[in-house]
């Protein structure tokens, strides 16, 4: 494979990495106001909104990062009613933290005081009693696989 | 027959607040909606009053103060109290004065502050269309309750009614003439002052309301609403003072705490007989406030219904001067609520 060949196929992995970071089912006024029908104190609202306001720049694309875990994090309520929001949020987090370690520095500013207040943590291995979550969130952090590349 | 008329009374409505800003803003809970902001606000105000008790102190300490008031030659050396240096006493106690001023201005300013400057939270602790439910369920009801003292309630009352709930509180119209009709005819199973305790209750212990703003601003709408009927009868003056008083009062902790425990414990074991909750349970499993409530809603067989209803019952009448009250407000609500839920369960599922 020649120069132009890898660079080409790192463009078109970023490409898709973009497409699957910025596709999402909710629109940020939607995610908003799902936030603000939480069972959750302002607080950790607040921070929420941080979350989803969150983008890192990855050569030419704008990646909505933030907006993606939010919108799966509620997907995943919707799926599964009966796991609460923190937990969910917990299992995500800690799944794409460890397939994608870059993203804990990106994360990190808004991540620390939502564990403060939702009481979780990220760094714990989280037993998941349902193997269709595991899948989904395992798939969903593989999605994000393409920034480290 | 009526849960028929209660489930479909909400079919053309999605949402309970219609403008957030302006609901938000009535609350008039600011920046305290947040915790970690209420705790700097205080550890600030405890800081500037320690601040200025030091410099009451440091004042009082110094020499100008001595020669002047406590030196033999000095103002209070002529009653012969004069000293080289200020006493201690006066020290100690020109640091409690100054601290203890400041502390009164920070006092006079906060409670000031709700009536004169508009802070709106971007969130609040509770679900806004929750919220928005509980606060209508509260209004409404005490409102109306007070309206129909006089024998009946005139459609400019309840246009006045209407018009508050939409345009100050920015409640959704639809929501607001459908849930209206709906708790029209249990109206008068309490009477205003027990729904005044209510509303005084849950102002007080929720973290998302101004108790003493909401409570004043809505004594000048019930007064408003009332004169809009035409002249205030004797009975109306008598029940909107007692509801003003027992409205704008700070209630007993244990007994507001049991009341609103009571209220809704009643309404979900009412509810789970009629069978609605089941449609909610997966809706409700994070969204209720408490476990206990939860715990009532896991159960769905006949004898377990029966159960809770009795549980609730007893529950409520170990903790309450009367348990017949407390049940009657609370049947008040259960009507409505069981429509409510289906209709908030609709929005939040988008």
């Amino acid at each position: 494979m020649n120069d132009h060949e890898i660079v080409k196929d790192k463009v078109g992995a970023l490409n898709q990495v973009a497409g699957f970071v910025n596709a999402t089912e909710r629109t940020d006024s939607q995610i908003l106001k799902r936030i603000e029908s939480l069972e959750l104190s302002a607080d950790a609202k607040a921070l929420l909104a941080d979350l989803l306001k969150l983008t890192t720049r990855v050569g030419d694309h704008l990646l909505r990062i933030g907006r993606k875990v939010l919108d799966f994090v509620l997907l995943l309520m919707r799926q599964f009613p009966l796991l609460s929001f923190a937990a969910l949020v917990a299992i995500v987090v800690a799944a794409l933290l460890s397939a994608v370690p870059l993203l804990g520095g990106l994360l990190a500013p808004v991540l620390t005081p939502l564990a403060l207040v939702l009481g979780v943590s990220w760094g714990a291995k989280l037993e998941l009693e349902t193997p269709d979550l595991a899948e989904r969130v395992r798939e969903f952090a593989a999605g994000f696989s393409g920034i480290e590349s | 027959m009526y849960r028929q008329a209660d489930s479909s009374a909400f079919d053309d409505v999605d949402q309970v607040v219609a403008e957030s800003l302006r609901f938000k803003a009535k609350l008039a809970i600011g920046e305290n909606a947040y915790a970690s902001l209420r705790m700097v606000n205080r550890a600030r105000e405890l800081w500037d009053v320690v601040g200025a008790a030091g410099t009451g102190a440091a004042v009082a300490k110094s020499t100008l103060v001595a020669s002047t008031f406590f030196a033999p030659t000095g103002l209070l050396g002529a009653l012969g109290i004069g000293a080289a240096a200020t006493p201690i006493g006066w020290v100690a106690f020109a640091a409690l004065a100054s601290g203890g001023a400041c502390y009164g201005v920070y006092r006079w300013l906060g409670d000031s502050k709700g009536s004169r400057v508009i802070e709106i939270p971007k969130f609040l602790n509770t679900p806004l269309d929750t919220l928005g439910l509980a606060l209508f369920d509260l209004i409404a009801p005490l409102a109306l309750r007070l309206a129909a003292v006089d024998g009946e309630i005139e459609s400019a009352e309840r246009t006045a009614l209407v018009e508050h709930l939409v345009d100050e509180w920015g409640l959704d119209q639809t929501f607001v003439d459908r849930a209206i009709k709906l708790i029209e005819p249990d109206l008068m199973n309490g009477s205003p002052e027990e729904m005044a305790a209510e509303m005084s209750a849950f102002l007080h212990a929720n973290p998302d309301c101004n108790h003493r703003t909401i409570s004043a601003e809505l004594g000048e709408f019930l007064r408003r609403m009332l004169e809009a009927g035409g002249p205030m009868s004797e009975s109306e003056e008598q029940a909107l003072a007692a509801c003003l008083e027992t409205l704008s009062s700070k209630p007993d902790n244990a007994l507001s705490k049991a009341f609103l425990g009571a209220r809704s414990h009643l309404v979900i074991a009412a509810e789970k007989v009629g069978g609605s909750v089941r449609d909610a349970a997966g809706w409700t499993q994070e969204r209720l406030p408490t476990s206990e409530q939860l715990k009532v809603m896991a159960s769905n067989t006949a004898n377990q219904l029966q159960r809770s209803v009795k549980e609730a019952a007893t529950w409520a009448e170990g903790r309450l001067p009367s348990a017949e009250q407390v049940q009657d407000a609370a049947k008040r609500s259960v009507r409505f609520a069981a429509a409510s839920i289906r209709f908030i369960k609709k929005r939040v599922d988008r």
